[in-house]
Order: C-alpha cells, then structure tokens, then sequence
C-alpha cells in the first residue's frame, strides 16, 4: 500500500481536489516558493553573483535527473500527472528546492575571515528532507515505500546535493585565468 | 505515472550521432579564441546544458510527456549525453553576439536567426531518433521555446557581463 493512500484518510476532503473543489497544493507551492526567495535575499550573501548563477544550473542538473530517475525509471517518489499538481511540482523543482540547497551551500563557504554555518547549513538540511515529507503529505509527491526508508534515502540525497554542489562551487571559485584550480589557501583567512 | 516507451534498444545512429555532436561541440569550443574569462565561459556553457534539462526533464514530462530522448522513455545514460549537446550551441550563440558585437536593438534578428538554426538542428536531430514527439507535440512548438529561451540568454548575457564587472 503507497503513503498516499494511507495519507488520505488524514487530509480533509478539500486538499485532494474531489468534486470540483479547491486544491490546496497549488498556493502551498506557490507560498513555500515565495518563502525560500524571501529568506534567500533577506541573508547575507558569501558567494559572487557568477558564483550563484553556476551554482544554480548545476542543483537544477543535478535535482533534475535525480528526481526523474526516482519518478519515471524507478518509480520510487512519483508525480500525479494532474495539471495542478503537476505545476506545484514544477514550482517546487525550479525554485523551493534549488534555492534552499543554494542557502545551505552558501552558508558552507569560507569568506572574509567568517567560518562556514554547520548548524544553519545542516538545520537546512534536515529541513529539505522533512520538506519532502511535507510534499508526500499533501499528496503533491507520492512516497512508495515506507516512512523510515523515506527519511533516510532523502537525507542521504540531500546531503549528496549539498555536498556535491559544494565542491564544485569551491572548485569554480578557485579557477584562475589559466583554468587550471589554485590552492584555496588564499581564502582562508 | 507515465507510459514508457521503447523505440529502440540498439546502439545506432542516434548514439552516434550524440557522441559526434558532443566532441564536435568540445573540439570547436576548445579551439575557438578566447574571448571570456574561464568562470564566464564556464557558465555560457552550463547555460545551455541546464535549460536542456529544464525543458526535457520538468516541463516536457509533466504533466505530459511531449517527446522522448533517444531509445526509451526513461533516462539513460546517452540521455545525459544527449544535454552535453547543448553546451557548445549555448557558447556558440553567446560568443558570436559578442563577437559580432551585435547591438541590443538587432538582438530579436540575431535571436530569430538562431531559433530558425536550432530548430533546423532538431530537425537533423529528429531524423537520427534523437527525439521522439508524443501528444501533438511539433517542431513549431520547439520554435516558439527556442525564440524564448535564446531572448533570455541575450537577458543573460548582460547580466553576467554586468556581474562579472562588479566583481
């Protein structure tokens, strides 16, 4: 039996969208879209504006292919082909989640003498997975395995996001003129 | 969930055809002259790669899948392969507007220029297999997403010309 299901009997009728009623996944993507750019720009920023466009191309390469995998090859977490929730899903893949891993790598870098934010970066973390279970609650994603499996195979991709991301951020940072990397002890202060 | 298709299971032309494009693409990018900075050039080239999965992998499967990638419906590995075909069209475009110092107002020519190429690429593209249309999707539609997409790189190149002055 899929989460889903069991989710149902908790969701009050209306959240699901039966007889022509209101969805509620739609403004919800929508109002945790509109949150995640509000915290972006309200915190201070350590990263470069080129740093941040290259950041997000490679979380959209990676969380992209990623999801499609666990959606269309593997049928782990899958997507209602509804045109509503379709269209949550594609607000929380372009903009909620991307952003959010971009705050947590941002909050990793070394910059002007400031150490990297462990706690914020891993409270993000933790977040992004509990965010996912928020997405299966609302049926705007369906988990097809149990709870526990869930949470750690999403804390370990989001770790592998954010790590990932990380690196490759710390090496882009680093290019010099000639593309080869430099030695980043010139960022540590 | 949606239907998978299987169109091929072979190692032929389409294969061929991306791993041509890929190196072809590589090999004239490495030898062009340098005109950006290795962190600019970086990211003209991510540019086009992240709106490849953008388009194919968020709005082309949901909530309809209008076309496929090569053999199956699933993803694969020449799949991804298939996005590194993008890179060196994006760094093309954005080099030649440099290059050609094309002027702000002359941008909607030089885009329309490169819509009527890109959607002759995905003609040859769709010939080899590449691509497989579904749903009524039509090489008019990729016309129409290539005029958008290419007017927000020209949106991007000012602003990451811009960026990298201030940095």
């Amino acid at each position: 039996m899929t989460s889903s299901v069991q989710h149902n009997k908790v969701l009050p009728k209306y959240f699901s969208g039966r007889n022509g009623q209101m969805q509620i996944q739609l403004p919800l993507s929508a109002l945790f879209a509109w949150s995640s750019v509000i915290l972006f720009s309200l915190l201070p920023k350590r990263l470069s504006v080129l740093d941040f466009a290259f950041l997000y191309c490679v979380i959209l390469i990676l969380t992209t292919a990623t999801f499609t995998v666990f959606d269309v090859n593997l049928h782990y977490v899958t997507i209602q082909r509804t045109p509503m929730i379709a269209f949550s899903t594609i607000i929380v893949r372009i903009v909620t989640i991307p952003v959010l891993i971009m705050i947590a790598v941002d909050a990793l870098q070394r910059s002007e003498g400031k150490k990297p934010r462990w706690f914020f970066a891993t409270c993000l973390w933790i977040g992004l997975a509990a965010f996912d279970w928020i997405l299966d609650f609302f049926n705007i994603i369906t988990y097809h395995h149990s709870f526990v499996m869930h949470l750690g195979s999403t804390l370990v991709m989001y770790f592998g996001f954010i790590s990932v991301s990380w690196y490759l951020v710390w090496w882009y940072r680093n290019f010099n003129e000639s593309g080869l990397s430099r030695d980043d002890s010139s960022d540590r202060v | 969930m949606i239907r998978l298709t299987v169109y091929d299971a072979q190692l032929n032309t389409n294969e061929w055809a991306v791993l041509l494009a890929v190196c072809l693409g590589s090999v004239v990018v490495y030898f062009l002259p340098r005109r950006f900075s290795w962190k600019l050039s970086t990211l003209f080239f991510m540019c086009g790669v992240t709106f490849g999965f953008l388009f194919d992998h968020v709005l082309s499967v949901i909530p309809i899948s209008f076309y496929d990638v090569n053999d199956r419906s699933e993803f694969e590995f020449i799949d991804f392969l298939s996005y590194l075909m993008y890179g060196p069209v994006s760094y093309l475009f954005f080099y030649l507007y440099d290059f050609l110092h094309i002027r702000a107002k002359f941008s909607p020519i030089y885009i329309l220029c490169w819509a009527l190429l890109s959607t002759s690429m995905e003609w040859v593209a769709k010939r080899f297999g590449i691509y497989h249309y579904n749903h009524g999707y039509s090489i008019n539609v990729s016309f129409v997403i290539y005029l958008m997409v290419q007017s927000v790189w020209v949106w991007l190149f000012y602003l990451l010309r811009k960026a990298e002055s201030h940095t």
